[in-house]
């Protein structure tokens, strides 16, 4: 897929600028501040209904005003026009409009535009705590399958309901009714285990796409490799529905009195972990910084042919500050490997001519601020 | 009659963006405001309609809200909405004293009753289990079901919308009745009528295929 058109309207602090794609590389440079990545959370919004950044999405908009508006037109693989409008008002509810639709839900746009996206705060994916994993994890499989995206919703709202009843009992010195704690058990395990069975099943998929893109990467021989660690099960590998069924069954049963106490859910997939191993270690306590540099964008190049695979539509790379992160050797190879791709792709940077003498082939050029 | 307490309106609430000329104009705008699914352009577009109306209308239109409010009450064994208690439907000797059907919201009784199919009796819960806003079981009229299973009741139906509150609601009624001994079921979850497979959400065609049934 490739993004024809952008344009937006009172985010950040664009007032209201449209651009026209290039179907493969597109830089964008200016100085700071000048609203580059804002760019890229527009294509965020657009394809994810959300940005990549942790912002709140009132803290989009423009100062001085009271709603942001998005919208991208794109073409797919086959050539069929998409397109979609986000428009956010401060207090109510975003409002989107796409080619399946008017008025839809968040949920239903994810992963109609595929989209990758590599920003520095994404290193935390190889040294940071197991909830970044989660989230890199999370956020790929909500593009990728649709029913997870339910699922993890379903699971989230059980484990507020269940924490909601632990508390209140505790605040008000009574014991909790069985009988709902019972049946909120129950629910949790059920979906926990089809978002861990899905985890787990993504896992396997995904680890032939990792091992090939830290080859293509990194040209090394270092063995990597990457598993799903159920909180609940250490020792065996839990693989099927019905694995993380049971497991969660007994972790519920010997953690329920603790539960009770800390007035708090203490199993689930909320917390499990991904261990990214490297040469037999794990990554987070072993790796170099120039490993985890390489382990970033192998995750990231095998989250690019992974998507391709599954969604059999090509994702679009969205770089953020691509210097920053990586040094110039590797740069070069991940453009190498973008531009072999034939992937649209959006770079933001501040050293432009820098990256300019390094790509080879057509490129357009975006200098930031635009003169309205 | 003074249908509007000045008293309740928070003057501060009162968006500037549009001047209203008239205070009493105001006051009817926040009041349409409070109403479920009502924005304030709808509000205002609703206070200038009644504006222009006799007066006989729009004393029958507030008439009928305190009618309303004065003669519908709950009833006693079904706690449906209903002038008579017990309701019609409680009463009729046409219906089906041996099934049961729970829903969440009189409203559910009211689409139930116009597929003209089911021919038991009710159950209104008036709302769902929701711990995070503080409603649990004995906010519900949960203990008011329990006690109407008499050996008459065969079946219990529970006919909860499928949503988080109400799979949690359904599970725990269900577990709570069948020890009683009567039979107890779910309304189907899958494609509506009429639609087509492929406009259904992956969440309701996953549902429809673990609910299929042999021929």
């Amino acid at each position: 897929m490739y993004i024809r058109t952008i344009s937006l309207e009172h985010l950040r602090n664009h007032e209201q600028s449209s651009l026209e794609c290039s179907p493969l590389l597109n830089i964008i440079t200016g100085l700071n501040g000048s609203g580059k990545t804002t760019i890229l959370e527009a294509i965020s919004i657009c394809g994810l209904s959300k940005t990549f950044l942790p912002s709140a999405d009132s803290d989009l908009i423009k100062k001085g005003f009271d709603s942001y508006t998005v919208a991208v037109q794109a073409i797919s693989d086959l050539g069929v026009p998409y397109r979609v409008g986000v428009h956010y008002k401060e207090g109510s509810r975003k409002l989107i409009h796409s080619s399946l639709g008017d008025r839809m839900n968040p949920k239903d746009i994810l992963g109609e535009i595929p989209l990758i996206v590599l920003s520095p705060d994404f290193k935390e994916i190889t040294f940071g705590a197991p909830d970044d994993r989660r989230r890199f994890m999370d956020a790929l499989l909500s593009q990728a399958r649709k029913i997870y995206v339910e699922d993890a919703i379903t699971v989230k709202k059980i484990i507020k309901q269940r924490n909601a009843l632990l508390y209140q009992a505790k605040i008000q010195g009574v014991s909790v009714d069985k009988g709902l704690f019972d049946v909120l058990t129950d629910q949790l395990i059920e979906y926990g285990a089809r978002i861990g069975a899905a985890r787990a099943s993504f896992i396997e998929e995904f680890t032939p796409h990792f091992l090939k893109a830290y080859q293509t990467m990194c040209g090394t021989k270092e063995t990597v490799s990457i598993e799903y660690f159920p909180d609940t099960q250490k020792e065996k590998k839990l693989i099927s529905f019905k694995d993380f069924a049971d497991s969660y069954t007994i972790a519920a049963k010997q953690l329920e009195i603790d539960e009770y106490r800390r007035a708090t859910t203490l199993f689930g997939p909320q917390k499990d972990d991904i261990h990214i191993m490297i040469h037999g270690g794990r990554a987070r306590e072993t790796a170099s910084q120039g490993q985890h540099k390489s382990l970033l964008i192998s995750i990231k190049w095998a989250e690019f042919t992974y998507l391709q695979e599954v969604r059999n539509e090509t994702p679009i790379l969205l770089f953020d500050d691509i210097f920053s992160e990586l040094d110039a050797e590797r740069t070069h190879r991940v453009l190498e490997q973008v531009l072999e791709s034939g992937a649209q792709t959006f770079i933001t940077t501040t050293e432009g001519e820098k990256l300019i003498e390094s790509v080879k082939g057509d490129y357009k050029l975006f200098t930031l601020p635009f003169s309205y | 009659m003074k249908f509007v307490d000045l008293h309740i309106i928070n003057t501060s609430l009162i968006v500037t963006t549009m001047i209203i000329t008239s205070q009493s104009i105001e006051v009817v705008v926040e009041m349409f405001a409070t109403l479920p699914s009502i924005g304030r352009k709808t509000a205002q577009r609703l206070a200038f309609h009644i504006l222009r109306q006799p007066e006989e209308f729009i004393k029958q239109f507030g008439e009928s809200m305190i009618t309303m409010k004065q003669t519908v009450q709950l009833c006693c064994m079904c706690f449906n909405f209903t002038e008579s208690d017990p309701c019609s439907i409680c009463l009729s000797s046409k219906r089906d004293r041996s099934i049961i059907c729970v829903v969440e919201q009189p409203t559910d009784v009211m689409v139930l009753e116009k597929t003209s199919e089911f021919r038991g009796l009710y159950h209104v819960l008036h709302g769902t289990i929701n711990p995070l806003e503080g409603i649990n079981p004995q906010d519900l009229k949960i203990s008011e079901l329990i006690s109407r299973i008499n050996p008459d009741v065969q079946e219990i139906i529970l006919a909860i919308n499928p949503t988080v509150e109400g799979e949690v609601t359904t599970q725990y009624l269900a577990r709570l009745i069948k020890p009683i001994g009567v039979t107890v079921s779910r309304i189907a979850r899958g494609i509506p009528i009429g639609s087509e497979l492929e406009y259904a959400d992956e969440a309701t065609l996953s549902r429809a295929l673990e609910g299929r049934i042999e021929f």
